[in-house]
C-alpha cells in the first residue's frame, strides 16, 4: 500500500511538474549521441535520435495520466447512472439493458477501441472515445448490482413511501452508497486503462509525433531492440510499474473497505 | 457420470441465447461501420479510390436508404462472407482472415491450456499456504501479469531467450523455414503434424509456439490463479470439505478430488474472459512475434487506418468470445450437475 | 466394567480470534461407555460443537489451541496424535455427522460415489484390496442404503445431493458414519434443520442402527426433547462447562442445577415436541469472550448466593451416577 501511494504521489508531481523539470528537451535531435545505454547522464539512455529516454517519458505522462483518467471518470459515470437507474427501476427496462450491456461485454475490449478509434481518426480524444464503448458496461454492471441490493433496504423503502420522486433516490441514496465497489474497481482500472491507451498508441493510434508516448515509444524501439533494448523496454517497463502502482492502490482499497478487517 | 437429462435443452438455450448477442454485436459493428462515421464510403473505399469508385460503394451499401434498409444488406453481405475489400491489402477481408484464422486459433488454444497448466496449480498452491510464502509469490505472478503491457511480455520474451539465451529458433513465424509445413487438416500445425506423423515439423511448430502463446498466457495467468485461489480457499473452509475430512479422507483426496473440482466453478465462467483477453493481446503479440494470425493482420490494418479490416477482425473475435461462452456454458454443466436445472 | 470408548478429562480449549481470546471449553470431563448414547445438552455457542470437534482434531487452526486436558479413545490419547494418525481414525474409529446435510455433502458427486468412498476407506483400513472388488463395494453401498430406509437404492445412488430432501440427506449422512462400523459416532444437532415428523424417524433410525452396530453416540444439540428420545446418559453444559451429568431418566425426574431446572421448565409439558424457548431465562448466553467469574451462570441464577461470583464450583456426585456443578450441593 505504501509503495503504491508514494509511487502515484510522485507520479502526480512528475505529471504536473515534468514538463519543466526535464533534464534535456524531449524533442531535441543529437545524432552525436545516439544510442547511448543508460547511464548518469542518461538515466534511461539515449534513442536512435539522440533523444533522452527519461525526458521522452517524462513529458510522455500527462498524455497516458490524461487518457486513463478520462477514461475511466466518464465511463464511471455514464455507468454508474445507467446502471443504477437500470437495477433500480427494473423489469422489462432492466432486463433489455443486461442484454445491451452483454452485447458490448462480449467483444474484445481492446478490439472495440481499435475498431472505434480507426473509425475516428488519429488523436488523443478519439483514443478515450474509442476506449469508453467498451469501458462503460463494466461500470453499469457493477452499479446494477448494487442498485438491486440497496433497492430492497429499509431505508430505500421508508423513501418510496415518503414520495420522493425514482430519480431523486437514486442520485441521493442509491449512487452514493454504492461508492466504495465502483471506487475500488476503478482505481484497478485506472491502470487498466492506461495500458489500453498506451496498446493503441504501439498501434500508432493515438497521439501522433512529435508529442512523446510511452506506447509509440515501445513501438517506435522495437526495430533497435537487439542493440538498444533501453529504447523500448523501458517505456514498456514505466507503463508496467503504474500499472502496477494503481493495482496495489486498489487492492489496497479492496482491503481496507472489506469488513472482515474492520475492528 | 454425466446424466444426457436436461443437459441438451440446457445447451440449446444457451444457443439461442448466443444468437441474440451475436446479432447485438453485428448491429453494433454496422452502427460503426456505416452510421457513426460521416463518409463510410469514402472510408471504405479507401484513401486513393476515385470518385467513381465511391459512388459505386454508395450504391451497393445502400447508403441512400433507410437504416433498416442498409442493415439488411449489411446482414446479407455478411452472411455471403461479402465482407468488403481491405483498402491497405487489396484482398477481400474475408479471405484473409480465413487464411489466417488457424493460426489465431492454435495460438489462442495453446495460451489457454498453458494457463491452465500453470494458473491452476499456482491458485492450488496459494491457497494451501494461505499467506505464507507460496501464496506471496503467486500474488506478485498475477499482479505482474495484469498489469504488464502486452509488448512488454513478448518483447522481454524475445529478447531473452531468443537473442541473449539462444534457446529458441531463429526465424519468426510458426514454423522453421528449413521445414515443409505439414498437410492441411485443421490449419493447426501441431495437430496437423501429429496426424500425418510428421515428428521434425511438430517439434518446430511447438518450438515456435511456446513463446508467444507464453507472452499471451502471462496476461490472464493472473486472473485465473486468484479466482483458483479465491474459490479453493472458499471450498476449504466449507462444510463438506469439513465432513470428508471427518470421513478419513486422505488430505490429497480432499484437495484434489473435492475441493479442486468445486472450485472449477467461477475459473471455467471467466473463459469467455480469457479468450477476450487473449485475442486483443494477440493483436500486439502476434505482431512483434510474426505470427501470421488474425491478430497480426488486425494490427497492419490499424496503422493503415484501415476500417474494413479491422471490423472482420472485430466480428470474427467477438464470434470467437461467443463461442467460448457456450464453451464454458457447456463445461460447467459439465462439472456442475446443479446448473443443467437452470 | 469395561473400559469407556471416550474419556475426555479436563479438557479445555482456547480460540484466539480478532474479538480476543475466548474459552470454548473450560475442565471438561466427559465419559462414555460402550454402547451408550450420551447427550450433550446447551444452548448454541456454549461450546458443545467445539467438544466434537476437538474429539476428531478438526478445530480450526491456528486459531484453535488445546491448552491442558487429554481425550482418550480405546486406550491413546487423541490429543497426541500427528494429523495422518488422526486420519486413519476419522470414518472408521470415530465419525461424524453434522447439522446442515445439504451443505456437508460435495454437490458434484452423486450420494453414491460418496457412499462408496467411506466404503472404500473402511475396506482399505481392514487391508483388502480395493481396486478388485468395485461390486463388493457397490452391493455394500446399496445395503447400506437399505439399511437407512432410501427408496429405490439403485437409482438413488446416481443422484446428487440436491435432488433430494433433507431427511434422505440426513440418512446419508448417517450411512457414512456407519458404513465403516465405528466405536464412536459424534452427531452435531443432526436433526435441527428437520421438520418434526422427519426427527423422530431419523431419532429411531439412529437408535435403532447404533445399536445394531454396537456404537456409542454423542448426540449433541440445543433442545432437552430431542435428547430425551435418544439418549440413555445426559450432560448439560453451559458456557464452556459441564454442569450437571445423570441418567436421562434422573434429569427429568430430578433435576439438581439451576440451570438444569431452568431448561426444564421452558420445557413444554405438552405431549407435543416443541424446541425449548430458552428465551424464558432472564438474562442471556453470555459472550465466550466474557465469561463472568466464579460461576458462570450466577448472573442468571434464582439461587445464587454471595459465594458464586468468585468460586467456580467442581463437578461432584450427588448419588450413584448424578453430578453437579453448583455450590448448593458441596457438603461442607
Amino acid at each position: 500500500m505504501a509503495v503504491g501511494i508514494s509511487f502515484i504521489v510522485t507520479s502526480i508531481a512528475v505529471v504536473i511538474f515534468g514538463n519543466s523539470l526535464v533534464p534535456y528537451d524531449p524533442t531535441q535531435v543529437n545524432m552525436m549521441a545516439t544510442f547511448q545505454a543508460p547511464s548518469l547522464q542518461h538515466f534511461f539512455g539515449t534513442d536512435n535520435l539522440g533523444r533522452d529516454v527519461f525526458s521522452r517519458c517524462v513529458v510522455a505522462s500527462p498524455v497516458d495520466a490524461e487518457i486513463g483518467f478520462s477514461i475511466v471518470l466518464i465511463s464511471v459515470f455514464i455507468g454508474t447512472f445507467l446502471g443504477s437507474c437500470s437495477g433500480y427501476i427494473g423489469g422489462k427496462v432492466d432486463e433489455t439493458f443486461m442484454r445491451i450491456t452483454d452485447v458490448f461485454i462480449a467483444i474484445p475490449t481492446l478490439v472495440l477501441a481499435v475498431v472505434v478509434a480507426v473509425a475516428l481518426g488519429p488523436g488523443i480524444e478519439h483514443v478515450i472515445e474509442a476506449n469508453l464503448v467498451g469501458w462503460w458496461p463494466v461500470y453499469a454492471r457493477l452499479a446494477r448490482a448494487g442498485a438491486l441490493s440497496l433497492k430492497e433496504s429499509q431505508f430505500i423503502e421508508s423513501a418510496k413511501v415518503a414520495g420522493i420522486s425514482r430519480y431523486k433516490i437514486i442520485l441521493k441514496h442509491i449512487i452514493p452508497n454504492n461508492f466504495s465497489p465502483i471506487l475500488v474497481y476503478a482505481t484497478l482500472d485506472i491502470g487498466n486503462a492506461i495500458l489500453y491507451a498506451s496498446v493503441l498508441s504501439y498501434l500508432g493510434l493515438g497521439a501522433q509525433p512529435p508529442q512523446a508516448e510511452w506506447g509509440r515509444m515501445v513501438y517506435d524501439g522495437q526495430v533497435y531492440l537487439v542493440n538498444a533494448w533501453w529504447i523500448s523496454i523501458i517505456p514498456g517497463l514505466v507503463i508496467f510499474a503504474v500499472a502496477l502502482a494503481f493495482n496495489l492502490l486498489g487492492d489496497a482499497l479492496r482491503d481496507a473497505f472489506d469488513p472482515r478487517y474492520r475492528k | 457420470m454425466v446424466r444426457p437429462r436436461g443437459l441438451v435443452g440446457f445447451i440449446a438455450r444457451r444457443i439461442v441465447l448466443s444468437v441474440g448477442v451475436l446479432f447485438g454485436v453485428i448491429f453494433i459493428t454496422f452502427f460503426i461501420s456505416r452510421v457513426a462515421i460521416p463518409d463510410p464510403a469514402r472510408v471504405w473505399a479507401g484513401p486513393r479510390a476515385s470518385a467513381a469508385a465511391i459512388a459505386a460503394l454508395t450504391v451497393r451499401f445502400h447508403l441512400a436508404d433507410p437504416i433498416f434498409v442498409q442493415f439488411y444488406y449489411y446482414l446479407v453481405d455478411l452472411l455471403h462472407g461479402d465482407w468488403s475489400v481491405s483498402p491497405s491489402s487489396g484482398q477481400p477481408v474475408f479471405t484473409s482472415i480465413a487464411n489466417y484464422l488457424p493460426a489465431t486459433v492454435e495460438l489462442t488454444i495453446a495460451a489457454i491450456i498453458l494457463t491452465a497448466l500453470i494458473g491452476i496449480p499456482l491458485g492450488v498452491l496459494a491457497a494451501t499456504n494461505k499467506d505464507k510464502a507460496a501464496d506471496h509469490v503467486c500474488r506478485l505472478v498475477s499482479l505482474s501479469g495484469v498489469a504488464s503491457p502486452p509488448f512488454l511480455a513478448a518483447l522481454l520474451l524475445q529478447l531473452i531467450f531468443f537473442y541473449y539465451l539462444k534457446v529458441f529458433p531463429d526465424s519468426g513465424g510458426r514454423i522453421s523455414l528449413a521445414v515443409t509445413p505439414p498437410p492441411y487438416v485443421t490449419g493447426l500445425y501441431t495437430v496437423d503434424s501429429l496426424i500425418a506423423g510428421d515428428w521434425p515439423a511438430f517439434v518446430s511448430a511447438v518450438q515456435h509456439l511456446i513463446l508467444p502463446s507464453f507472452a499471451l498466457a502471462f496476461l490472464i495467468l493472473g486472473l485465473m490463479s486468484r479466482l483458483v485461489r479465491a474459490s479453493m480457499l472458499e471450498a476449504l473452509t466449507s462444510d463438506y470439505v469439513r465432513t470428508l475430512k471427518a470421513k478419513g479422507l486422505s488430505r490429497r483426496l480432499v484437495i484434489y478430488k473435492h475441493a479442486l473440482r468445486n472450485s472449477m466453478t467461477q475459473p471455467v465462467t471467466a473463459l469467455s474472459l480469457y479468450v477476450a483477453y487473449t485475442l486483443g493481446g494477440s493483436v500486439v503479440i502476434e505482431s512483434i512475434f510474426s505470427w501470421p494470425g488474425v491478430g497480426r493482420y488486425a494490427a497492419q490494418a490499424a496503422q493503415s487506418f484501415d476500417l474494413p479490416a479491422v471490423m472482420g477482425t472485430t466480428i470474427v473475435f467477438t464470434l470467437g468470445v461467443v463461442f467460448a461462452n457456450l464453451a464454458a456454458d457447456i463445461l460447467l454443466a459439465v462439472i456442475d450437475p446443479r446448473i443443467r436445472l437452470r | 466394567m469395561t473400559e469407556p470408548v471416550l474419556q475426555v478429562h479436563d479438557l479445555s480449549v482456547v480460540f484466539q480470534t480478532f474479538e480476543g481470546r475466548y474459552n470454548a471449553l473450560n475442565n471438561i470431563d466427559v465419559t462414555i461407555n460402550e454402547s451408550e448414547i450420551v447427550g450433550l445438552v446447551g444452548e448454541s455457542g456454549c461450546g458443545k460443537s467445539t467438544l466434537a470437534l476437538a474429539v476428531m482434531g478438526l478445530l480450526p487452526r491456528p486459531h484453535a489451541k488445546v491448552p491442558s486436558g487429554s481425550i482418550t479413545f480405546r486406550g491413546t490419547n487423541l490429543l497426541s496424535y500427528t494429523e495422518k494418525e488422526m486420519e486413519k481414525v476419522r470414518g472408521t474409529d470415530i465419525s461424524m455427522i453434522f447439522q446442515e446435510p445439504l451443505t456437508s455433502l460435495d454437490p458434484l458427486f452423486t450420494i453414491g460415489d460418496q457412499l462408496s468412498e467411506t466404503i472404500r476407506i473402511k475396506l482399505q483400513r481392514t487391508g483388502e484390496n480395493v481396486r478388485w472388488n468395485a461390486g463388493k463395494v457397490r452391493a455394500e453401498v446399496v445395503n447400506w442404503m437399505k439399511r437407512v430406509d432410501l427408496a429405490d437404492p439403485e437409482s438413488a445412488m446416481e443422484r446428487y445431493p440436491h435432488e433430494f430432501s433433507g431427511g434422505m440427506r440426513q440418512r446419508v449422512m448417517i450411512a457414512m458414519a456407519l458404513a465403516a462400523e465405528p466405536r464412536l459416532m459424534l452427531a452435531d444437532e443432526p436433526t435441527s434443520a428437520l421438520d418434526v415428523t422427519t426427527q423422530v424417524q431419523i431419532l429411531r433410525l439412529v437408535k435403532s442402527l447404533v445399536s445394531e452396530v454396537k456404537a456409542s453416540v454423542l448426540f449433541i444439540s440445543h433442545d432437552l426433547a430431542v435428547v430425551a428420545q435418544i439418549a440413555d446418559k445426559v450432560a448439560v453444559m453451559y458456557a464452556g462447562m459441564i454442569v450437571e451429568e445423570a441418567s436421562v431418566n434422573e434429569i427429568f425426574e430430578n433435576p439438581l442445577h439451576p440451570y438444569t431446572q431452568a431448561l426444564l421448565n421452558s420445557f413444554p409439558k405438552e405431549k407435543e415436541v416443541k424446541k425449548s424457548r430458552l428465551e424464558s431465562i432472564p438474562g442471556s448466553v453470555p459472550n465466550l469472550t466474557h465469561i463472568p467469574t466464579g460461576c458462570p451462570f450466577h448472573p442468571r441464577c434464582g439461587f445464587a448466593k454471595e459465594i458464586c461470583p468468585s468460586a467456580k464450583p467442581e463437578l461432584r456426585e450427588t448419588s450413584a451416577g448424578h453430578k453437579v456443578a453448583c455450590v448448593l450441593y458441596d457438603q461442607p
